[in-house]
């Protein structure tokens, strides 16, 4: 499906293809951000927003049109976030429900700005801009960072400066290029 | 904690790179801090849309290398699905039966078997068939006698090209604007929804016949017009011709005999019907088969059609239950009920409450029951004022002599109301002998009265217009000994009534032109016999022309058939022979009042097969004789009728029928049985409706070189125009006035918008190969939709 990792042909076997496509078109990418949030784990959390995504799909007869979609969707997903914290040792990386209470509010304001399918096609855009802007070291750190995918543990051992330096200094790097994308998006 | 802090324990969460204690610290600030959340939040946004960002640009040399990499994989890949591509094998035989060939090789069709491009398929003759998947798994079933000269895969769709036969097809969803479709010599017929059948005559000249089963089709003439056929809908293009929309006949609900073969359905329970009929289950074969009134088929009892016994009162008669049993072809159900006249019946007994001697003389008003029996019950359509339902006619022999003359004249047995009612109240004259029969010709509306003992030859007949008189064609005195009238029938075809004399020949009166006379038929080979104790019920098989024989005794398998010729039918000779069933049949012997005339041989033309019953607590067999090829003379059948309609005044009503038969079909359609001057298509629109059209009925007559076929009536109801019926949902899909269809309203069953072919497997192969771990999750290690 557009913007997905999910399998088009296992989208369109379902009865109801376009109800699907349509659900998760809009919903994904802000439902994979509170996933990813809520886990700390990129394919964690997409392995949560499918299992959202086809548990709402069996249960599409069951949604209330007059509630908000997003906040539907998150409670499934949040009821398998709790699952999932109930499946794992102590310590493992899933957020509190009560923690995850605190995500909510902004993850609608999230999920709505990617219900508009421009807006991370606009993003990219933006991003790419500012990326070609950058030089330097600001732009080699989130090259290794996320080019190469490095851990920030290894681009301590890289760069020779400490575990917090270097994460002060990534941190420093991606609110540049955050306020740069916000620069370039702004109407 | 601050900010900074915070953000960079975050991206460590978000990289899995924390502690235990790390990420127990998070947790707790987290739970305490909304603000903290939400920036979780933007961060893991973030960090996704930075991660996608760098996969789609920049680039590491190692990234240039797994890109280089992934370039030359694709490549292979691409090169690969080239090669699939080209892969000729489009179908796989999954079933064969009989013998069926792959064209242009004619070498023999085996399970499993691949279908490549441009190969065809034919199928033989009686009981062959052949099931192919598709590579989209969409299903086709080409029954016998099939040719198929290739399935393409066009640039715009598959293509099958279906040159003639009969094929179902179960078509899976197709890319948008790449529709299956069938193309035969008359049109084309492009697959909306899933689940058709194909009917494609060989000739150019003749019809493609379509029957939507699920899902829509539009049907294309070779003049480019097309119409969107709905499911429950069959459709005829034909050369010349408008194309023709019909709702399509339902399916039985039962199984029916293949070609030569032989089905069962519904067994008569005595027991069921005998409660409906106020008679013991003891005297049930009584009730079904000895009530002397005999048997007739009524075409509007129901959709299918019944088989009506009409069990009587008479001296004669073993009971007194004035009403009727019938078989019902609708459900395969036996039905029973009692006149409503106020006649209760006397639960049975030969003789105890007849009307029997002394005779009853009905008086003033009163409506008697008929009386002596002899006559055997013939159907009154409801075109012909009968009931809506039908309803029986029964000649009493009551209007032959004085004997039983209470009975006074035909009556008819309403099976709406089941009432019997008299037909006229005219005095009779004699009409003829015990032991006949009522002839009916439905395109005439006359009752020809066949008898022996009294052997009036003059052939004496009702006209269902005017009961009041008893006509008579021309008198053809001094004849040889006639058979018994129940050995008397109608041959639809050849205007004929036939008569099987006692001295074992064939005799027919050509009834159009009754001063010709009879005639001896010529006949070629044995004909069965004809008297008793062996002697023969006989049908009229419309679907091949033929007439066919079931010995009433030591039948078994066995069916003889009496071929008429194709040239004259009073100089050429008949060919008398017999075929094989699959399977015998059980004989009348069996039944117990062990009499071999109580078993009724019939056809049923909405299920287009031949009836046998015969005996109490048995089923209804129904067979179809062996198809021998394509007939050389098919009189016209009519599969389809004429619809009744209820339209407001100013509109216009359009009938429509479809008849099958050898071609050229010719139309004639009435109104109110009067010729509607220009109107001989295959339907007909009336001007605009006015109330005074109210009640007309509206039919046709369909001809061709070798017979003739009349439709049931179809009765039109006007509205007023301030008071219009409320329109029922059309299962139509709108069209604009060319008939196309608006795609925009229509689910026609096809799928939404796709990517390209390649989108999938391109998308696919970079997840392979690009993207970093996906789905390793452990709630991945289920497919995900299912």
């Amino acid at each position: 499906v557009k913007g997905t990792a999910l399998n088009v042909d296992d989208v369109e076997r379902a009865p109801d293809p376009l109800w699907a496509r349509g659900v998760i078109e809009q919903n994904y990418r802000g439902l994979l951000a509170y996933a990813y949030a809520a886990t700390g784990d990129e394919h964690l959390g997409r392995d949560i927003v499918q299992e959202t995504f086809r548990v709402a799909y069996q249960k599409r007869h069951e949604y209330d049109p007059a509630s908000p979609l997003g906040a539907w969707l998150r409670g499934i997903a949040r009821n398998l976030l709790k699952r999932e914290a109930e499946r794992r040792p102590r310590g493992a990386r899933v957020l509190s429900l009560q923690a995850l209470g605190g995500l909510e509010g902004a993850a609608a304001g999230l999920q709505s700005l990617h219900a508009d399918d421009t807006y991370e096609e606009n993003r990219l855009r933006a991003l790419r801009d500012c990326l070609a802007a950058l030089q330097g070291k600001t732009r080699e750190l989130l090259e290794l960072r996320y080019g190469r995918r490095l851990s920030l543990k290894r681009l301590s051992d890289k760069s020779g400066i400490g575990l917090s330096g270097v994460g002060m200094a990534l941190a420093r790097a991606r609110a540049a290029l955050s306020t740069c994308i916000q620069k370039r998006m702004a109407p | 904690v601050k900010s900074d802090e915070l953000d960079v324990l975050i991206l460590r969460y978000l990289s899995g790179e924390l502690s235990p204690e790390e990420a127990e610290e998070l947790r707790g600030i987290l739970e305490k801090d909304p603000d903290a959340a939400r920036r979780l939040l933007v961060l893991a946004d973030e960090e996704l849309l930075f991660r996608k960002g760098f996969r789609k640009s920049g680039g590491s040399k190692k990234t240039w290398v797994l890109r280089a990499t992934a370039a030359a994989l694709l490549l292979a890949l691409l090169g690969g699905l080239w090669f699939f591509r080209q892969d000729p094998v489009i179908a796989r035989v999954d079933r064969v039966k009989g013998g069926v060939v792959l064209l242009p090789a004619r070498s023999p069709v085996k399970p499993g078997q691949d279908i490549l491009t441009g190969q065809g398929l034919e199928t033989a003759g009686a009981g062959s068939q052949v099931v192919l998947v598709l590579r989209d798994r969409s299903r086709l079933q080409l029954e016998a006698d099939t040719l198929i000269s290739g399935i393409d895969p066009g640039a715009d769709g598959k293509r099958i090209r279906v040159l003639r036969g009969d094929l179902v097809a179960t078509v899976s969803p197709q890319r948008e604007g790449k529709p299956l479709r069938f193309s035969t010599p008359q049109g084309e017929a492009e697959v909306l929804g899933t689940k058709l059948r194909l009917l494609v005559d060989a000739d150019a000249k003749q019809a493609t016949k379509l029957g939507v089963l699920e899902g829509k089709v539009r049907l294309r003439n070779l003049a480019g017009k097309s119409l969107v056929v709905p499911g429950g809908h069959s459709a005829v293009a034909a050369a010349g011709r408008e194309i023709v929309l019909f709702k399509s006949p339902s399916i039985p609900p039962y199984a029916l005999p293949e070609p030569g073969g032989v089905a069962t359905i519904g067994v008569n329970r005595a027991i069921d019907v005998a409660a409906a009929i106020s008679t013991p289950p003891d005297r049930m074969s009584v009730a079904l088969f000895g009530a002397f009134g005999g048997g007739t088929y009524v075409r509007d009892y129901s959709s299918r059609g019944a088989y009506v016994f009409t069990a009587l009162g008479g001296h004669a008669s073993p009971t007194e239950i004035s009403g009727a049993v019938l078989f019902d072809f609708e459900d395969a159900t036996w039905k029973g009920f009692e006149n409503s006249n106020g006649i209760p019946s006397n639960g049975g007994g030969w003789t105890a409450n007849s009307n029997g001697p002394p005779w009853r003389e009905w008086t003033g008003t009163e409506v008697p029951l008929p009386g002596h029996p002899y006559l055997i019950a013939a159907e009154l359509p409801a075109s012909r004022g009968g009931g809506p339902k039908g309803s029986v006619v029964f000649v009493s022999r009551a209007a032959v002599n004085s004997d039983g003359a209470g009975a006074r004249g035909p009556h008819a047995l309403n099976l709406e109301t089941r009432r019997w009612s008299r037909l006229t109240s005219a005095e009779q004259p004699q009409v003829a002998g015990i032991y006949s029969s009522v002839i009916f010709d439905d395109s005439s509306g006359r009752y020809y009265c066949i008898g022996s003992i009294e052997s009036r030859k003059d052939r004496p007949y009702y006209d269902a217009a005017d009961w009041s008189q008893l006509h008579a064609t021309t008198p053809q005195y001094g004849w040889p000994p006639f058979g018994g009238g129940s050995r008397a029938f109608l041959d639809p075809v050849r205007r004929l009534i036939i008569d099987f004399a006692d001295n074992g020949e064939l005799h027919a009166l050509p009834i159009d032109s009754p001063g010709a006379g009879w005639f001896v038929l010529p006949v070629s080979g044995a004909l069965p016999p004809i008297t008793s104790p062996e002697p023969n019920r006989f049908a009229f098989y419309p679907p091949d022309g033929n007439f066919y024989y079931r010995p009433t005794k030591n039948g078994g398998a066995l069916l003889h058939r009496l071929v008429p010729p194709t040239g004259n039918a009073l100089t050429q000779p008949w060919t008398a022979d017999t075929v094989q069933l699959s399977q015998p049949m059980p004989d009348c012997d069996s039944v117990r009042m062990n009499d071999a005339w109580y078993s009724f041989f019939f056809y049923v033309p909405s299920i287009q097969s031949l009836a046998w019953i015969v005996g109490v607590d048995k089923p209804v067999y129904l067979l179809k004789p062996p198809s021998s090829g394509s007939s050389p003379s098919a009189a016209p059948v009519l599969t389809l009728q004429p619809e009744a309609q209820t339209l407001p005044e100013g509109a216009t009503a359009t009938f429509s029928v479809l008849a099958t038969g050898t071609a050229p079909l010719a139309y004639q359609w009435q109104r109110n049985g009067t010729a509607i001057a220009g109107a001989t298509a295959a339907s007909y629109s009336t001007a605009a409706l006015t109330l005074a059209d109210a009640g007309a009925t509206y039919g046709v007559v369909v001809s061709n070189a070798v017979g003739s076929a009349t439709s049931q009536p179809a009765l039109l109801t006007v509205t007023a125009a301030s008071t219009p019926p409320t329109p029922a949902p059309s299962p139509l899909p709108s069209s604009d006035s060319n008939g196309n269809e608006d795609s925009s309203k229509c689910g026609c069953g096809t799928v939404a918008p796709r990517p390209p072919g390649w989108g999938p497997l391109l998308a696919l192969a970079a997840a392979l190969l690009l993207l970093p771990r996906q789905g390793r999750g452990p709630l991945n290690r289920g497919s995900g939709w299912r």
